[in-house]
Formats: C-alpha cells, sequence, structure tokens
C-alpha cells in the first residue's frame, strides 16, 4: 500500500465519524509495519544510494565522488565483469534445473501413498537448515581424495575429480548444490497441482488424452502461475548466491567462484569500500529489477490466469 | 493447622534461600586467588613421551590506582587449548596485580575478524586496545581506527625504544603503531627419524655446510615422495607460499621484492619472481607436494604432524599443534631455515602486535595492559607454551623454548636473518589479487609470465 495511498481518506460523497474512525485505526495498525520499513529499508536504501556516489569506509565520513565508483565499475574493474559472468553462469543454470527438479518432486509429492506427509516434511527439511552447516557438510562430502562422494565414484571405476579445486567444475558443482533446496520450490508447486480442478482431467480422459498429454495440456498450463512465480523468485534469489562460496571457495580457485554478491561483500568488509559496494549493490539491484521487469512482460504470453488481471 | 506449612512459609523459605545463594556468590567472587605453581605439559594426550615443567603464573604484587575501565578487543582462539589456557590465566593475573582496572573483553575468531571489528566500530562501539595483525594496519590507521604508540612510549620511563629489535616495530610513515608480542620466525620443520632411516643428509647439516639451497630443497622434496601402501607420502607442503607474507622469503632469496621500496610499482613481474613461481610450480607440476582440496580431515589428513608429508613450512607457533596433534610421539622433530637463495637467506618476521584505539577513555590504564599484555615476564611465561618467547621483541630479553624437541641452535641461527614483511597500503585488496594468481599458477591455466603480468599490473593499479 503506498503512503500517498496511506495518507489520502478514500473518497465518498460523506464520511461518517465512523468510517473515518476506522480509517484511522487501519492506519493505526499499520503504523508499526510502515515504521519498520522506514527506517530498516527505505531509510538505508536511500542511504546507500548516497553512499554510492561516495569515498565511503563506514568508520571515517563519507566524502562525495559523483559518478567515479560507477565509473571505475564499468571501465577497470576486472574482477566486476568476472563477478557478472560467474554470477550469470550461475543463474543460467542453477534455475532451470532447479524449476525441473522442484516440479518434479512436486509430481512425485502429489501421488497419494502411505507415508507421503513424511516424505514430503523431509523433502522440505533441507529448505530449514542453516545454509552455513549445509556448506559445511557439502565441503566434507566432496572434499579431495577422501570425501564420501568421491569415495563412491572410485568404487563405481568412474573418475574423481578435485571438485572444489577445478575451475571448470566448481560452478557446476555450486549449481549441483543448489538443488538441495528444491524442496522449497516443490512445496510450492504442490500447492498448485493440489489446486488444479479434477474436472479438467476427467474431462481430458474422456476427450482421449493420455497421461502425457493430461500434463501438457491441463497440468502445465494450470500450473503457469506457479511456474512464473517460481521462475521470478529463483532468479532472485539465484543473482544472490553467497554463502556456499564464502565458506567453501571464498571465491577461488582463481575467482572461479567469485560470485557477484562474494564481491560485494569483500568490498564492504574486508577492504573498507563501502560506497564502492553500495553502487555495486545498486547495479545489482537494476539487473535484478530489469531481470523481474522482462519477465512481467513476457509472462502476458504464456501464463494463463482464470481470473482475468 | 500445627505442623503445617503454609504458602507464607514457603516463599519466606524461598526468599532466604535465594539471598544466601546470593551472599555465597558474592564472597565466592571476591579477589581472585594467584598462586605459583609448576605444572607438567604433556606432550600427546594419548601417550607422555616428554613431559616439561613452566612456571603457570607469578604471583603479583597487586599495584593500586584510579578506577578505570580498559576495552579491549582481542582474537578468540577457542580451538588452540592453549591459547584459551593461556588468555586465562593472565586474566587471572593481571586481575590479582591491578584490581582497579576493569577489563571489558570482546573476542572475534580469525576468520571474519576485521568485519566484526569493523560493525562494532561503526555501530559504535569503542575500544582501547586493538588484537592486530599487520595485513590490517594500513587501512586501519587511514580510518582512524589506531593511534600512535610514541607518546606512550616516550612517557613510560620503563621502556627503552632502543631495546626492542627495529623488526619488532610496527611503523608507519616514522610513527609507531605496534610493538610485538609475538614474533613468529619462519622455518622449515621436517621428519628427521625418516631423513635418518634412509641415510640422508640432515637439511639441518646441509645448512650448516651452506649448502641447503634451493636445488637442495626441490631434490629433498623428490627424495621423501614415495607411494606407501596405497597412500602418497609427499616431499613437502608448499600451501603456505599462496600466502604473500611467506612468498616474499622466497622472493627476497633471489634478490627480489613484491613491490618497488615506496610502493610505487607491484614488481611480481621481474625476472626473478618469475623463476621463483617457476620453482614453486615444479613441485605442483611432479606432484611433490599435496594439491589444493587434497586430503581430508581426521584419518585422511594430508599433513607433516600425520607423517604424510615429510617437511613443511611455519612459524614457531607451530609447536602447538605439533603437541596438539602428538607428533613427537610419532617421529623425532627437525627443524631447519628456508634455504639459501642466489642472494641471501631469510626468515620473515611475522608480527603480531596489539594496537591503541583512536580515542582510549583511560590511556594510562589501556597502556597498562598494553604493556602487562605484550612485554611482562609473567606474560612471555604464560604464552610460552602456544609458540612465544622463541624470538623475543626486545634485545633485554632472552629467547626461551618450552619443548625438549625444540632445535634453540635453528632458532639462533634464524635470528640474524628475520626481516618484517613489508605491508603495501591496499594490503587487505593485493592479497586476494596475489591468492587468485597463485592458484592460476598452480592449475597452469595460463603462462606464468602472463599470470605475474597481470598482477603487478593490477596490484599496481590498486595504489593509484
Amino acid at each position: 500500500m503506498s503512503t500517498v495511498a496511506w495518507l489520502r481518506l478514500p473518497q465518498t460523497a460523506k464520511r461518517g465519524s465512523l468510517s473515518r474512525k476506522e480509517a484511522w485505526e487501519g492506519r493505526a495498525f499499520v503504523l508499526p509495519w510502515v515504521l519498520g520499513f522506514l527506517v530498516f529499508t527505505a531509510g538505508p536504501m536511500a542511504a546507500s544510494v548516497y553512499f554510492s556516489f561516495c569515498d565511503y569506509s563506514v568508520l571515517s565520513s563519507a566524502k562525495w565522488v559523483g559518478l567515479q565508483n560507477y565509473t571505475k565499475l564499468f571501465t577497470q574493474d576486472r574482477l566486476f565483469r568476472l563477478s557478472l559472468y560467474n554470477t550469470a553462469y550461475f543463474v543460467f543454470l542453477a534455475v532451470p534445473f532447479g524449476l525441473v527438479t522442484s516440479f518434479g518432486l512436486a509430481l512425485l509429492l502429489n501421488v497419494r501413498v502411505r507415508g507421503i506427509n513424511l516424505y514430503r516434511s523431509l523433502y522440505y527439511l533441507p529448505v530449514i537448515t542453516p545454509s552455513v552447516a549445509t556448506a559445511l557438510t557439502w565441503t566434507l562430502l566432496f572434499a579431495g581424495d577422501y570425501g564420501v562422494v568421491n569415495a563412491v565414484l572410485r568404487k563405481l571405476g568412474l573418475p574423481a575429480p578435485n571438485w572444489f579445486f577445478d575451475p571448470k567444475i566448481t560452478k557446476l558443482v555450486f549449481v549441483f548444490l543448489g538443488l538441495w533446496g528444491a524442496g522449497g520450490g516443490a512445496i510450492i508447486f504442490l500447492a498448485g497441482l493440489q489446486n488444479v480442478p479434477q474436472t479438467l482431467y476427467e474431462a481430458a480422459s474422456i476427450d482421449g488424452a493420455n497421461a502425457w498429454d493430461r500434463f501438457r495440456y491441463v497440468t502445465i498450463p494450470m500450473m503457469t502461475p506457479i511456474i512464473f512465480f517460481n521462475l521470478v523468485q529463483g532468479i532472485i534469489g539465484t543473482f544472490q548466491v553467497f554463502t556456499g562460496a564464502y565458506i567453501i571457495t571464498a571465491g577461488g580457485p582463481a575467482n572461479s567462484t567469485l560470485f557477484y554478491v562474494l564481491y560485494l561483500y569483500n568490498n564492504a568488509f574486508r577492504f573498507f569500500k563501502m560506497g564502492y559496494a553500495s553502487a555495486l549493490a545498486w547495479i545489482l539491484f537494476s539487473i535484478i529489477l530489469s531481470f523481474t521487469v522482462a519477465q512481467l512482460e513476457l509472462a502476458k504470453r504464456w501464463v494463463y490466469y482464470e481470473a482475468p488481471m | 493447622m500445627k505442623g503445617q506449612m503454609t504458602r507464607r512459609d514457603v516463599l519466606k523459605g524461598l526468599g532466604l534461600a535465594a539471598g544466601a545463594s546470593l551472599l555465597g556468590a558474592c564472597a565466592a567472587g571476591g579477589t581472585p586467588q594467584v598462586v605459583k605453581e609448576t605444572v607438567v605439559v604433556q606432550a600427546s594426550p594419548e601417550v607422555v613421551k616428554e613431559t616439561v615443567v613452566v612456571e603457570k603464573v607469578v604471583t603479583p604484587t597487586p599495584v593500586g590506582g584510579p578506577e578505570a575501565t580498559v576495552r579491549v578487543f582481542d582474537y578468540d582462539p577457542t580451538g588452540t587449548d592453549a591459547w584459551v589456557q593461556a588468555d586465562k590465566d593472565f586474566e587471572l593475573y593481571f586481575t590479582a596485580k591491578y584490581p582497579h582496572i576493569k577489563v571489558i573483553r570482546e573476542q572475534a575468531p580469525w576468520a571474519g575478524f576485521t568485519e566484526k571489528l569493523l560493525t562494532s566500530i561503526a555501530g559504535g562501539s569503542r575500544y582501547d586496545v586493538i588484537y592486530g595483525y599487520w595485513e590490517w594496519l594500513p587501512q586501519f590507521i587511514e580510518n582512524n581506527v589506531v593511534s600512535p604508540l610514541d607518546d606512550m612510549i616516550q612517557a613510560d620511563p620503563e621502556i627503552d625504544p632502543g631495546d626492542f629489535y627495529d623488526y619488532a616495530k610496527e611503523v608507519v610513515d616514522g610513527k609507531t603503531y605496534g610493538l610485538a608480542w609475538f614474533i613468529s620466525g619462519w622455518l622449515h620443520w621436517y621428519n628427521k627419524t625418516r631423513v635418518q632411516e634412509k641415510g640422508a643428509t640432515l637439511p639441518k647439516d646441509m645448512d650448516k655446510e651452506g649448502k641447503w639451497d634451493y636445488p637442495a630443497w626441490y631434490q629433498f622434496a623428490k627424495d621423501f615422495t614415495y607411494e606407501e601402501e596405497g597412500k602418497r607420502i609427499f616431499g613437502y607442503d608448499m600451501s603456505s607460499t599462496r600466502h604473500p607474507t611467506v612468498y616474499c622469503m622466497l622472493a627476497w632469496a633471489h634478490g627480489t621484492d613484491l613491490w618497488e621500496p615506496d610502493f610505487s610499482r607491484c614488481v611480481m613481474d621481474s625476472a626473478e619472481n618469475l623463476e621463483v613461481w617457476k620453482f614453486i610450480q615444479q613441485f605442483y607440476v611432479e606432484h611433490l607436494t599435496p594439491l589444493p582440496g587434497e586430503g581430508g580431515t581426521g584419518e585422511q589428513a594430508i599433513g607433516y604432524t600425520n607423517g604424510r608429508v615429510t617437511a613443511t613450512m611455519a612459524g614457531q607457533w607451530y609447536t602447538r599443534s605439533i603437541v596438539q596433534e602428538g607428533a613427537p610421539n610419532l617421529f623425532e622433530i627437525g627443524m631447519v631455515r628456508f634455504p639459501k637463495g642466489p642472494k641471501g637467506q631469510f626468515s620473515v618476521a611475522a608480527l603480531n602486535s596489539f594496537y591503541f584505539g583512536s580515542k582510549p577513555e583511560y590511556p594510562e590504564a589501556a597502556w597498562t595492559w598494553y604493556k602487562e599484555r605484550s612485554f611482562s615476564e609473567a606474560a612471555a611465561k604464560i604464552y610460552a607454551s602456544i609458540g612465544g618467547g622463541r624470538f623475543p621483541s626486545r634485545k633485554s630479553v632472552a629467547p626461551q623454548t618450552v619443548y625438549a624437541w625444540e632445535d634453540t641452535e635453528v632458532y639462533e641461527a634464524i635470528r640474524p636473518i628475520l626481516r618484517p614483511y613489508r605491508v603495501s597500503p591496499k594490503e587487505s585488496e593485493f592479497i586476494p589479487l596475489f591468492n587468485a594468481a597463485w592458484d592460476e599458477m598452480v592449475l597452469q591455466s595460463r603462462p606464468v609470465e602472463e599470470i605475474l603480468s597481470q598482477l603487478a599490473t593490477e596490484a599496481t593499479q590498486l595504489l593509484s
């Protein structure tokens, strides 16, 4: 609800004291959230915009430098371009893989079998596991010669690569590790699957549709809003990949896992360049916003909403 | 009814009990009792191979003064048992000696230390004394996080600036910001038992004869890399060269450095640095050293202390890992200086100093804590078990060792070749560039010349 709308009284011919009172009560209930938003979100965002045009180390006052941070990013900073490439690589692999995995998982969890509630809980558990603990566990599982994964691969006579020290595969490992959280998307897909009217499946069956036809012509179209939601959320989330790279590889080897937010973090907290990091943050915001707006526009062509939008 | 307990009785009883507990706690929390004790330090938890006797804490005479509070941002050594115990012992000692000074200590582990300190200060916290690490000093100075010690040193008759070795001082632009309480002199540690069993010359003996040079280092690694029961035993662990503060010793030995003397340019693309990087690369190409990511934890670990690596390099702080992991039970510990290069033989003096905060509320009390923690005889004894004292920061202080297997001859031989690392003004940004270039060198992703040329260019740009 915009602040302006919140301030403006509803436009009716006459406002009784009761409705006026109710309006103020509504505002009072919303006020804590609004204050919190202003203090903890909007305010810091505004400050961050200002700092992005400053040389600011946090420990001393900000000095206005105009567009210097942005100019340097686009003309001199190789690691900025590299971190964008690394992140884009991750996003364009992790999002489709994640969607397919989540959707497949949801289809499996939509089956009425004994213990299905237990399975649903088990697949959702990784989502609520602390990400640092998960990253540390993955470090041990994929560790060099004696990680569990490589031990199994050797038993099967397969190559056992150095997972976290081969630039050709390290990003792929992170894509794979991202599937660990597929349960989150699966739960949302599951909710969508359970809302697909059974009458549509029945009608399709009567018309001679087989299982694949029902999936393709009923399930998928009815699920497009959910797919769209998970797609947008996935893009927003994967562009901010950080924890795994921070814990496991610290951006290495040879900066192959220097993702954008990790580079932003390094500038802010290791190099004492909060102004530069703020500029990085706003560029990331712009990129994610552009992708989201583009998806919203493209959605008109492929997302089916039963109710008119 | 008579004999029955009422609600009032229960409440009265609870109140009395709570009051008695409170009084008891207050009584127990009186002046800490500090006694002189002699303790036995075991070489390993399982088998006592040797015992050493150290004076753990000395009995201080309480010193009076106006009440003051000192806030310290310190390193959290959880995981290093000897250091955790040493901190406890020092706190006990200091509180007994200076009961009028209240010390409030916040701690942070190494990983994320600067981030936590930075955010604490940005959030309004103030610290009088800060645990230091030379990599951070230039930016701390630039951002007024720390202040020079010169005024305190000059005003203190107990401190003789001339008594400090030059390499023990952290000086920037003529001002002293740190006086090292712990100096690490880097050296090589090798499996003496294995070398003797093979009938080879000990590196220490080679060093005495002037034959411990870079070709001898490489040959040692080759001779002691082999397969044993399906596992590879590595000649050397070269992973420490990934850090510029270790790499610098190899550069100096070849007559070069990482930067020009005035930091106007990064000289990593010099012919000498190229030669050194190709030397290091050899170890990885021929698999004489564990590859990054090779090995695991516990039984799968590949390291010096479990015999999977014949030799490694570290400062004398490594003694605490050697003891903690029980290496003296497996083999005899050998020590030797870094090899002699074409242009000399060097060991880096890696400094750990405390820094003074920018505006201490009670500067005299803060300086008292600083001095006691850094230079007192008590602190030297207390922190001896973590590797301190082998390279004292002052000429008037005799070096000390703790374990019988420590080779004092080697420490003596290292002292004259100690040299401090020169911290660049943008060291925290230079290190990741160096690390990334080192990774590329090990991965052989590009010619070393290209890697070093890019590193030199980008590092120089940091300072422009």
